[in-house]
């Protein structure tokens, strides 16, 4: 292992005995733009899952780096009938303990929560957003829209990942910060995105989840490497899967296209006035739509095809 | 003759707490003491926008503001006296004593 | 001096903290409640650069969130009032509701996640009732909690708003019926003072809010935000020992409401712990009076129990006594407030309740 710090490492550099022997041990300091995540855990598939989906992320030195924005770990539980698993955040444990196997999805899952419990300084909203020729797409969505399915797809076709799940905002300027992480896949998507891009990289899967079969996809390099790069908001969607639908788009007008974005933030009422006028601009920018497909080429067709507001 | 105005908190008037946003003719009311996002037709965004701007005005300037240079009707007033108790339901209006 | 209460102290020392320190700091504080008061802190002494921008995002956040907890804060507390005016009872408030409604210093960055109010225990009937009609509700709905409140505790059960889902706890006194040393409800609601023009909304006068913030730090249980209530009495010292006479006043309110063992003690751990200015005069009147008293603490066991006790509670701050010294206050917490015989079944119903409650929950 390199021992200077002038180049970056990351942790496709480290192999996976050497990423689960640091995670046992003094845990492993992850870049996760824009923050920084000190990881522990002795559980093997958190390892892998780790070693996979972030084998781009830079890896720092803990000792050099001193200040971490989130020190989290993912422990065992032993419970004489059942295996479990415990997702800790610097001696918060905000969740129930989950069943052993579902270790990976916990950690994705806790990173989120750390996220929209302890940033406010941006305005964070449940979306997922992808960046086209410099501008933004969000689509914020309750489960079951076929959003992670469409997430990945617009990955894989071209669109640059800013999150899969969580937009973050900065209130005075607008602009929409990239957090790239992996994509989170459920059920039928899973198969769907093996099938259709053999060559995603796929991370451990989790059944019997609350939410089903659970898996994550990797970031492409270029979401990550582009990870710096802050954009303005052009289209704002809401789309909704129904097996068999031809393609169909609505305008959705624009005092609901808001009232649905703040309930979809996490923080606004946090931001007081300033959030809610950020949302309200940010509507204002975008072309806001209601989507229904059936066909995902039909929709990325669609997608692809998207103009800027006027 | 009774008149409307915006509610008062702890710290006199709450006007500052309102932010009302239109397109076209809906618009949503953010209230920042309860946090409450809503969308509202265009005649409740027309009566509050006047309280905004003109508080505090009885049911008659209302009236004659919402529809300038007509012959007002009973059924006018009824519906601009519902709207604003309506508005005082949900704590964003104030009737005042006289 | 801890590193939590160095960086909240001394804030000409932070361009010399490592980002390692500053990475036990922000955990420290967010344990012990006072992240957003370091943000606070920061920007009331014009140094908000100086800490680190990693620091500044988890600071500020913390920041936002009490100041958004304020802001809701006074919408609560009109409600409150609008509900009590048809009994005509004022709404005295107690502790950071306190602080926040009255803009005192102890408010800057202080979390205030429920509202404590005071009223005359022959009027709780009514308070009650009239709260009730206005959409609170009572949360502990177990009959031996209810109990236990009504009983031998100074306050209702814990109230819920209905549809804003608040928390509301009512007292009638500042410390239990059962506490052998009582200082009398009548005596501080009679010193009262008005909040912003309104005769309707009040809260303890100076003296008795110091008073109040001792007593509660040291006669309650729950002590892992031991540290939080130091930082509040020394704001609160801050701010008003430079009224005339103050120290004077105070220890004679402390003798009136039998509340001086209290007040040795919150003013020689805030000296210890976070260096709050108190005139040795002031000290020596008192330890005089608990001499007269019989009352004079062991201090050298107090130090050791409280030193740990107060330090922020946080997995860095611990050492192997940590857990015990905190068991031995929260039994002495509890044997300030019932009476020996009450205590065992208490808290061994208590140990049993909690997990089985959690489990259900979850």
């Amino acid at each position: 292992m390199p021992a200077g710090l002038s180049a970056a490492l990351r942790l496709a550099d480290m192999s996976l005995a050497q990423v689960r022997q640091r995670l046992r041990s003094d845990g492993l300091w992850l870049r996760l733009p824009p923050f920084v995540v000190h990881v522990r855990s002795e559980i093997p598939v958190v390892a892998q899952g780790l070693h996979l989906l972030y084998a781009n992320h830079e890896c720092l030195d803990g000792a050099t780096q001193g200040f971490a924005d989130f020190h989290v770990s993912v422990n065992a539980r032993r419970r004489w009938f059942r295996p479990l698993c415990s997702f800790e955040m610097d001696g918060f444990r905000p969740f129930t303990p989950l069943a052993y196997g579902e270790a990976y999805a916990f950690l994705e899952w806790g990173l989120n929560w750390c996220v929209t419990s302890y940033c406010h300084t941006l305005l964070t909203i449940h979306s997922a957003v992808l960046e086209k020729n410099g501008r933004v797409l969000l689509m914020p969505a309750p489960p079951g829209s076929g959003k992670s399915t469409l997430c990945a797809a617009l990955m894989f076709n071209g669109w640059r990942l800013l999150s899969d799940e969580m937009a973050l905002l900065e209130p005075g300027s607008g602009l929409v910060v990239p957090a790239p992480r992996p994509v989170s896949l459920k059920n039928r998507s899973i198969e769907v995105v093996r099938q259709r891009w053999p060559q995603a990289v796929l991370g451990p899967v989790a059944k019997d989840t609350m939410k089903g079969t659970v898996a994550h996809v990797r970031a492409s390099t270029e979401s990550l490497s582009r990870a710096h790069e802050r954009a303005l908001p052009a289209w704002l969607v809401f789309p909704k899967y129904q097996a068999g639908e031809s393609l169909t788009v609505q305008p959705h007008a624009k005092p609901d296209a808001l009232v649905q974005l703040a309930s979809n933030s996490f923080n606004q009422h946090v931001h007081g006035r300033r959030g809610f006028e950020a949302l309200a601009a940010l509507v204002d920018r975008c072309d806001c739509h209601d989507l229904c497909y059936g066909d995902l080429d039909q929709a990325l067709a669609w997608f692809d095809a998207l103009e800027l507001p006027s | 003759m009774t008149r409307w105005a915006l509610p008062d908190g702890l710290q006199g008037c709450r006007q500052a707490d309102f932010v009302l946003r239109r397109w076209g003719e809906e618009g949503v009311v953010y209230d920042d003491a309860t946090g409450s996002v809503q969308v509202w037709n265009g005649v409740a965004c027309d009566v509050f926008e006047l309280l905004l701007t003109r508080s505090p005005l009885s049911e008659s300037q209302i009236a004659a503001a919402l529809l300038p240079g007509e012959d007002l009707t009973e059924e006018d007033f009824t519906m601009v006296r519902q709207l604003l108790l309506q508005f005082q339901s949900m704590g964003v209006a104030e009737c005042l004593p006289d | 001096m801890d590193l939590l209460q160095r960086a909240l102290r001394q804030p000409q020392q932070w361009p010399a903290m490592s980002l390692a320190e500053w990475d036990l700091v922000v955990r420290q504080a967010r344990h012990a409640d006072l992240l957003a008061r370091l943000a606070a802190t920061a920007r009331a002494c014009g140094r908000a650069d100086a800490l680190p921008s990693s620091v500044r995002l988890h600071a500020d956040s913390a920041l936002m969130i009490a100041q958004r907890q304020h802001k809701e804060l006074v919408h609560e507390v009109d409600q409150i009032r609008r509900a009590l005016a048809p009994v005509g009872v004022p709404v005295v408030l107690l502790k950071g509701a306190a602080y926040v409604l009255q803009g005192l210093q102890a408010a800057q960055g202080r979390l205030v996640s429920d509202v404590d109010i005071l009223v005359p225990r022959e009027r709780l009937a009514d308070v009650e009732s009239a709260l009730m009609i206005s959409g609170w509700v009572s949360t502990h709905r177990d009959a031996y909690d209810q109990h236990y409140y009504r009983t031998w505790m100074h306050e209702l059960p814990p109230l819920k708003h209905m549809s804003r889902g608040t928390a509301l706890d009512v007292h009638h006194a500042i410390l239990p019926p059962t506490t052998r040393l009582r200082p009398d409800s009548a005596d501080l609601l009679s010193a009262t003072i008005a909040v912003g023009g309104h005769e309707d909304v009040r809260t303890l006068s100076h003296l008795d809010m110091v008073l109040h913030s001792a007593a509660h730090l040291f006669h309650e249980s729950e002590l892992p935000m031991g540290l939080r209530g130091l930082v509040d009495l020394d704001a609160l010292l801050g701010e008003f020992s430079a009224e005339p006479g103050f120290w004077d006043a105070l220890l004679a309110r402390a003798q009136r409401l039998r509340l001086e063992p209290s007040l040795a003690m919150a003013l020689r751990y805030t000296a210890r712990l976070l260096g709050t200015p108190v005139p040795p005069d002031a000290n020596e009147r008192l330890a005089l009076r608990l001499r007269e008293q019989g009352l004079t603490p062991r201090w050298g066991l107090m130090d050791a129990l409280y030193g740990r006790a107060l330090l922020p509670p946080h997995s860095s701050t611990a050492d192997a006594w940590t857990p015990l010294a905190h068991g031995l206050l929260y039994l002495r917490g509890h044997w300030l407030r019932m009476p020996p015989g009450l205590l065992a079944r208490h808290l061994l119903r208590k140990a049993l309740l909690s997990p089985l409650a959690r489990r259900s929950e979850g």
